[in-house]
């Protein structure tokens, strides 16, 4: 982090690449009151996000859910987007910076271009290229390119300056005399996030066949073309010959984890998601008869809950699972179908044929990573990828340079969020201390609409496939415009960065719109976005309703097409209803307390209180045990085979020494009150209960998880019976001895069952480490590992291998028949059986070592909730605001939560979670005050009785009965829960939003015609 | 009866079925296309009239859908709305509208696969039922 040393003067980061990555550490950044530079090679932002047709585990596009995140605090406009820019040197040292960068002609003055594409077709040599991506200054995005204004740029390899572009281009945007220009910029920070390339699957043409026939794609390419802005214009065709394809195979590990020439050692952790999220998607929505087989080795979902994604796929959704080794894939001319061959579990030869192949292919190093890291002044590590160690996961070698997503390796969505969050908390680290924000005084006075008839402008926005497949737009705004009070219907697509909202703005000036109706995504999503935007065109929050016509109507009714239009339809009526008796809300703005509680002294809780501390208020440390470290005291080697102990023992120090951070332990949290900005939480201390309440403005929850105990294959009836944490302590205590003689694990123990159906993420890499340790004590030991699906992401696969080499043997077993462990006196012996042998085996063990997972600590964790007012997902859990694009964010405002009680987490994870967390909290702590404007229950003096049922009602006992003899709530305190409202006899209090009448008018509009 | 769907109202809470709905979707999940779901900011917040309302203007039958128990945002919100839903049933058998028709249902925001499941049992059961017979009434008095 920062060094002692250094300035700290700067307020500037620059950001290495515009992938999802990049864009995420940016704008968290920005909206911490930092300026960003966001550079990118190419022409446009985006990186492979717009690539993609769809993401899982939800199966959506979630561009839209992020990009609205880059407008909602105007933040966006400390970011400055330098497509076509790359660095050339980094000079200075952590804090002060001086960056060279140069940036590339276009050739095309973006200012003019309307991405009319005459060029595109005017252009004989193809010089014109059109970059799908994202540009902040407009709105992008590969289904909807002909919303990219932006983005067409001249390679000038290709240009023979023949004239021809410049002919056609009416508004005169070509300028072939563009040259290049270098700046210099001063930064304190730099973050890495300049990504990972697709690996080409030309070296193996030989097996796979890419290349040689048509109807070999990568997964990219199936991507692609299942897109409506594919080659094929959405129709489900292959290449070759057009025909529908009804029997499709997805071959796994295509170029990863193999040693053959051309590939890649390692695996690349993702690869297993996209191919059951492209199969389950073609099932869906192309071919519901379509046979779907993934080829696979072993199936990898290693994210949070996905392996609850793969059941479905199997159980449910019918998508077929072979486990096998593909080798080739060949093309039969007579029938034109694919031949795949295999062998299969049992050493067998298998054939099948198929109309398509899909190679899951993996993920590589950028082609330039030696090339930047030297310019950048940093280590790779292995294969090309960042070099980042376990507890420092997303620093890299050089001081003030960070690294997120797929430039430190694969990464799943989720994962580079959550880097890029990190990354940004530690980039903030190494700046001056923030400036503070004042986002109120920056927006337009609000307009005064009383005694005004309303104008209700209705936008759809977003209106992508997956609504316009279902519901039939023109018929809905057709239904729309004849409303009562509907003076402007308009369709806004796509919303990233600032114009879709831009647009939207415009339209409120323009037609002097009033009120807003938004037609598209659920309020809970997206109403805060498009709540501060119409506030940014003068109307008051208050001002806007949403009809969900996508999670409510278009995804949930794909069935019935008819119906769902109709819905849609009602759906709007009902939220014009609504709106029309809208009435402003006004702001309450309160002091930001800058003051945070982190709950957990793990690994992720001190990262968390350490990424705060000295970048906003003091940190409040709270642990329930008497020494910080957590779940980590127990391990005595990292992953990567690493001690543990001194780099914990050097966290805890690092903690402890912090002036920031008051650490209370021996201290549980009882209660907790406020809200964002002005929490209120109750702790007690020590034996004697001591209470005492911290004021804070954010919360970050870091209580972890516990381990399985189990009671599976003796355990606690043999002291020959032990977990994987127990074995580590015996390998670290050098006492092992006999007991290191013959050891078998069984894996999966208390995880993937009907108890437990998630995975426990970590457990076979820790196996493979603790038998790689007994090989290291005892070369001759006999170890076996007893598996299902040998989970290994990235370079632990490497650790799988070397293992296998030094001689453990992994056996898989199969759910249905587990192994068997008996005793007979002091001889214990498990009998398993070996599929390719195809036959039972016996071993007497000196040590059978279970691995069980780290699991939900159910009662605190649902405690926690309580007290936090938060949910518990799938596992007990804690349930993160948005699994994919919000991973350490909560539904509840202000509170954050990271480490093992999210989901298992490695220690690499709860570091980054912890740092990640810290990260977010910082984009509010910035705030120096706090615009409130939920609604709040108001009394109307002249109808109150003084009955004292509200204040007898309110959970929290807010309302008394003031002066003049009537109730009165406080607007600062209230929650906007409505119960007091309900309960009034007299009808003298009314929440804003829901009054009784406006509940009504919603209620006739949503029943309209049923009577 | 056999082509008889039913409109059901929910009035789901915020914080666990409206955002259970949400995830429903995004699940790729179907319920009947008849049920309505209004957003409440916590199921404390329906009143009685509100499902009268809904059952005056012809929906045939009402969902009232909050946290679980113990799990209200607001501490004990939905077990008001519970407490106010049996009251309802109560003054609806009474006037032979049936009781039966308005539910009180508990799911937490990552439900998704209940709130499916729930909707579509309870339309299911509103199918069996029959139409709100207000809307006879209705009909009989145009």
């Amino acid at each position: 982090m920062n060094q002692e040393n250094s300035q700290r003067t700067s307020n500037s980061v620059l950001v290495l690449g515009g992938g999802i990555a990049g864009i995420k550490a940016s704008y968290d950044l920005a909206e911490a009151g930092r300026q960003v530079y966001l550079l990118e090679k190419k022409p446009a932002l985006g990186g492979f996000l717009p690539l993609l047709d769809r993401q899982f585990p939800t199966n959506d596009c979630n561009i839209c859910y992020l990009s609205p995140d880059a407008d909602k605090a105007g933040g966006a406009r400390t970011v400055q987007a330098m497509p076509l820019t790359k660095l050339v040197s980094l000079e200075g040292q952590a804090g002060d910076f001086n960056a060279k960068v140069l940036t590339s002609p276009r050739f095309i003055n973006v200012d003019r271009c309307n991405a009319c594409g005459a060029c595109l077709a005017a252009c004989p040599q193809g010089a014109i290229s059109f970059t799908p991506g994202l540009d902040t200054n407009s709105p992008t995005c590969l289904r909807y390119p002909q919303a990219t204004p932006q983005a067409f740029a001249i390679d000038m390899s290709k240009c023979d300056r023949c004239g021809e572009c410049i002919k056609v281009c009416a508004p005169e945007a070509i300028d072939l005399d563009q040259k290049e220009v270098e700046q210099s910029l001063e930064v304190g920070s730099v973050v890495l996030a300049s990504g990972g390339e697709l690996w080409d699957p030309a070296p193996m043409e030989e097996w796979y066949g890419h290349g040689r026939f048509p109807d070999v794609l990568t997964s990219l390419e199936f991507e692609q073309l299942m897109s409506a802005a594919g080659p094929t214009g959405g129709k489900f065709q292959r290449p070759s010959d057009g025909r529908h394809p009804k029997r499709i195979g997805w071959i796994q590990c295509a170029g990863s984890r193999t040693t053959k020439e051309g590939g890649n050692s390692y695996c690349s952790s993702i690869c297993c998601m996209i191919s059951m999220k492209e199969a389950i998607w073609a099932m869906e929505h192309f071919e519901k008869d379509l046979e779907a087989t993934v080829f696979f080795m072993d199936m990898r979902p290693m994210g949070k809950d996905y392996e609850l994604y793969y059941q479905r796929a199997k159980n449910e959704l019918g998508v077929n699972f072979v486990r096998c080794r593909p080798h080739t894939v060949d093309y039969k001319e007579e029938t034109g179908d694919l031949r795949m061959s295999y062998v299969d579990d049992h050493g067998s030869l298998g054939e099948v044929d198929l109309d398509l192949v899909v190679l899951g292919v993996g993920f590589c190093a950028a082609s330039d990573a030696q090339e930047q890291a030297a310019v950048l002044g940093i280590e790779l590590g292995s294969h090309h990828f960042v070099k980042a160690d376990e507890l420092a996961p997303v620093s890299t070698t050089r001081p003030g340079v960070y690294a997120c997503g797929m430039a430190l390796g694969p990464q799943d969505i989720p994962g580079s969020l959550t880097q890029a969050s990190a990354a940004g908390c530690m980039a903030s680290a190494d700046l001056a201390a923030p400036r503070a924000l004042r986002r109120e005084d920056d927006l337009p006075k609000e307009k005064d609409f009383s005694g005004q008839d309303p104008r209700i402008g209705v936008f759809f926005v977003d209106w992508g496939r997956v609504v316009q497949e279902v519901v039939d737009s023109k018929t809905v705004e057709e239904a729309t415009a004849k409303l009562d009070g509907v003076v402007h219907v308009e369709r806004l697509e796509l919303s990233y960065g600032q114009d879709g909202l831009a647009a939207l703005e415009k339209a409120i000036g323009e037609h002097k719109i009033n009120r807003v109706v938004v037609a598209g995504y659920s309020p809970r999503t997206h109403g805060r976005i498009f709540a501060e935007a119409i506030r940014k065109a003068g109307l008051n929050r208050a001002y806007l309703e949403m009809a969900n016509i996508r999670e409510q109507d278009a995804l949930v009714h794909h069935d019935d097409p008819k119906a769902a239009t109709d819905k849609a339809v009602t759906l709007v009526r009902t939220a014009v209803a609504g709106v029309r008796q809208a009435k402003p809300t006004p702001s309450l703005t309160l002091p930001f307390n800058p003051d945070a509680v982190v709950v957990g002294g793990g690994v992720a809780g001190m990262s968390a209180a350490l990424g705060l501390a000295g970048q906003g208020g003091k940190v409040y440390l709270v642990e329930r045990s008497r020494e910080l470290g957590g779940l980590a005291n127990q391990l005595a080697r990292t992953l990567d085979g690493r001690p543990v102990a001194p780099e914990l023992a050097e966290l805890v120090e690092k903690v402890k020494a912090n002036p920031n951070i008051e650490i209370l332990t021996d201290t549980l949290v009882v209660d907790h009150k406020g809200q964002v900005g002005s929490f209120i939480t109750g702790v007690q201390t020590g034996p004697g209960m001591f209470y005492r309440q911290i004021n804070h403005g954010v919360t970050i929850l870091a209580t972890g998880a516990r381990r399985y105990e189990p009671t599976e294959y003796l355990y606690g009836q043999d002291p020959k019976v032990m977990t994987q944490l127990e074995m580590e302590k015996l390998l670290a205590s050098g006492e092992g001895g006999d007991a290191l003689d013959t050891v078998v694990m069984i894996q999966c123990v208390g995880s993937r069952n009907d108890d437990n159906p998630t995975c426990g993420r970590i457990c076979c890499r820790s196996a493979v480490k603790n038998a790689l340790w007994i090989k290291e004590q005892k070369p001759d030991a006999q170890v076996f590992v007893l598996y299902r699906d040998m989970r290994m992401p990235f370079t632990s696969e490497d650790a799988y291998r070397q293992a296998r080499e030094e001689g453990v043997l992994f056996v898989r077993y199969s759910p249905d028949a587990p192994p068997r462990v008996s005793k007979d006196g002091d001889t214990m012996e498990v009998i398993f059986k070996d599929h390719i042998l195809d036959r039972e085996l016996s071993v007497e063990p000196s040590a059978l070592v279970l691995s069980v997972p780290q699991i939900a600590a159910d009662e605190d964790t649902e405690e926690l909730c309580e007290i936090f007012r938060l949910q518990q997902g799938p596992g007990g859990f804690l349930l993160e605001d948005h699994p994919k694009v919000k991973p350490v964010d909560t539904p509840a405002p202000g509170v954050f939560a990271a480490g093992s009680v999210l989901a298992p987490a490695s220690l690499a994870e709860a570091r980054t979670q912890g740092l990640a967390a810290a990260g977010r909290a910082l984009t509010m702590v910035s705030q120096m005050s706090l615009v409130l404007d939920t609604p709040v229950a108001k009394v109307n003096g002249d109808r109150c009785a003084a009955c004292l049922i509200c204040v007898r009602t309110c959970p929290y006992g807010i309302p008394y009965i003031n002066a003049d003899g009537y109730s009165e709530i406080d607007p600062a305190q209230c929650l906007g829960c409505g119960v007091c409202a309900a309960e009034c006899p007299a009808q003298a209090i009314q929440l804003p939003g829901y009054e009784d009448d406006r509940m009504l008018s919603r209620t006739e509009a949503l029943l309209e015609g049923v009577l | 009866m056999s082509d008889f769907e039913p409109v059901v109202v929910v009035f789901a809470c915020d914080y666990c079925a409206y955002t259970a709905a949400d995830v429903a979707g995004r699940m790729n999940l179907s319920y009947p296309t008849g049920v309505r779901i209004l957003r409440v900011p916590c199921t404390g917040k329906v009143e009685p009239l509100y499902i009268m309302q809904a059952l005056q203007k012809g929906a045939d039958g009402v969902m009232v859908a909050g946290c679980l128990v113990g799990d209200c945002h607001f501490k004990n919100g939905n077990l008001r709305a519970a407490a106010r839903v049996k009251r309802v049933q109560t003054m609806l058998d009474d006037i032979g509208i049936g009781g039966e028709r308005v539910a009180m249902v508990n799911v937490s925001a990552g439900q998704g696969a209940k709130f499916a499941e729930i909707a579509t049992e309870f339309s299911k059961k509103i199918g069996e039922m029959g139409p709100n017979p207000i809307k006879q009434g209705a009909k009989a008095a145009a």
